[in-house]
């Protein structure tokens, strides 16, 4: 079964959601989800500093303690460190390079191609494209700061040499295969008794709260998944 | 505070454009143009990753949501002309500092503006969220719209991800949302190879 690893974004949608027990339900079907140490900074330490997310930052918590998010402890600091340097040195706009990365989201890219992830999730749509499609950063870039871009081919084709390809998720799609899978049926079926419509409520219920979490998904990809998943009823 | 540290011209000529706009919108009290002008400045904030740049963004969209909430609220009428007094006061003695490149100082005037915009807040507002800190979520979402990463802006702003995800969350989609969200592969495919990996 695969070996994902998990960036703070998509765990931080999915405890803002209260659905972090889907990944306990996946790990029960074998997923081994890895979190590199820097990320479990980023939601736990910083968490526990606000009394707003204090909360959030124990549940999430709770799922270190039970194994289903497990932490990578090797000091992944140099390799991030020169991953972060090609990162940020391929797109210049008025002669300068675009800090687009941060430590943490180079740690989460290293850590994917270190221990050979079968994927990565991140609900971060610049780390996700840096991965996909580099020239729709490009473009994004480019209709943002109303300017032209210029891309320094040679340090994207060395990024892409120490990433790989490794495929990307977001919460959403994960969301969506685990509705396809019958990991919300209860939900669906407790749903049931208040409405019939209730498999629709659900997919649209979780799809979308993961929208407003923060997760860099469209409106447009969240229609296409109801469909489908509506139409794959398990 | 950035304390002295050099300053790169663009952004110089850029802060002082943005600070007289929003002297100017102080002195109508223009919460639109106020809010505007806070934007205006995200560019310089995203390729140069000035914190003076940060600093005046927040100041302006702050000084916006005060404008605001005096509107709703009972402000004693001597203590907010004397607040908006001292910062046009200030927001012109920012100006001439930075035209004459005397950086050290402008950093302290600068601070010195945060901390009275702090300490007005709370004296008239009983607001759960402080108009600083809100503000820097707020523009922290803006500067993500322009594809930095929500990680580097965390640590750039001093603010958590669990508020700047929260806050991206909230943005509305546009037009030209095609290029927002990258859309690189439909929700079809994507689940397929999610099906075919769970198989590994």
């Amino acid at each position: 079964m695969p070996t994902v690893v998990v960036d703070s974004s998509t765990i931080i949608s999915c405890a803002a959601n209260c659905i972090l027990w889907m990944f306990d339900e996946l790990k029960k079907k074998g997923f081994k989800f890895i979190v590199p140490k820097g990320v479990e900074g980023e939601i736990i330490s910083s968490g526990l500093k606000t009394l707003k997310y204090k909360y959030e930052a124990i549940r999430v918590m709770h799922h270190f303690v039970n194994k289903t998010f497990v932490k990578y402890d090797k000091d992944l600091r140099q390799k991030a460190g020169e991953l972060l340097k090609y990162a940020n040195s391929s797109f210049r706009i008025k002669n300068h390079y675009l800090k687009v990365l941060q430590e943490a989201d180079a740690e989460v890219a290293v850590l994917a191609k270190e221990i050979n992830a079968d994927f990565m999730l991140t609900d971060e749509r610049t780390l996700r494209l840096f991965f996909e499609s580099p020239s729709s950063l490009e473009k994004l870039y480019e209709h943002r700061f109303h300017t032209n871009v210029l891309v320094d081919n040679s340090n994207l084709a060395k990024l892409k040499q120490l990433i790989g390809d490794i495929p990307v998720f977001r919460s959403v799609d994960l969301a969506a295969y685990a509705i396809d899978e019958g990991i919300f049926n209860l939900s669906i079926s407790n749903a049931s008794k208040y409405d019939k419509e209730s498999r629709k409520h659900v997919i649209e219920g979780v799809l979308y709260a993961l929208r407003f979490g923060g997760c860099g998904v469209s409106f447009e990809e969240i229609g296409e998944y109801v469909n489908l998943l509506l139409r794959n009823k398990k | 505070m950035a304390n002295g540290e050099a300053l790169e011209e663009n952004v110089r000529y850029d802060i002082i454009d943005v600070l007289e706009q929003v002297k100017d919108a102080l002195e109508r009290m223009d919460i639109d143009a106020l809010s505007e002008w806070s934007n205006h400045i995200i560019h310089s904030i995203a390729i140069y990753r000035e914190k003076r740049a940060v600093y005046v963004a927040i100041i302006a969209y702050s000084l916006s949501k005060l404008v605001e909430k005096k509107r709703e609220h009972q402000v004693q009428k001597d203590k907010w002309s004397n607040f908006i007094a001292n910062l046009l006061k200030e927001m012109v003695q920012a100006v001439e500092m930075l035209e004459s490149r005397n950086i050290v100082k402008f950093d302290a005037l600068i601070a010195q503006i945060m901390k009275q915009i702090s300490e007005f807040d709370v004296s008239f507002s009983r607001y759960a969220e402080e108009v600083l800190e809100f503000s820097k979520v707020q523009k922290g979402a803006r500067i993500y719209e322009h594809g930095i990463s929500l990680s580097s802006i965390a640590e750039m702003l001093g603010i958590s991800k669990w508020d700047l995800m929260r806050k991206v969350g909230e943005l509305k989609e546009k037009p030209e949302d095609e290029h927002f969200f990258g859309i690189t592969k439909n929700s079809k495919q994507r689940l397929e190879e999610l099906k075919q990996l769970s198989k590994k």
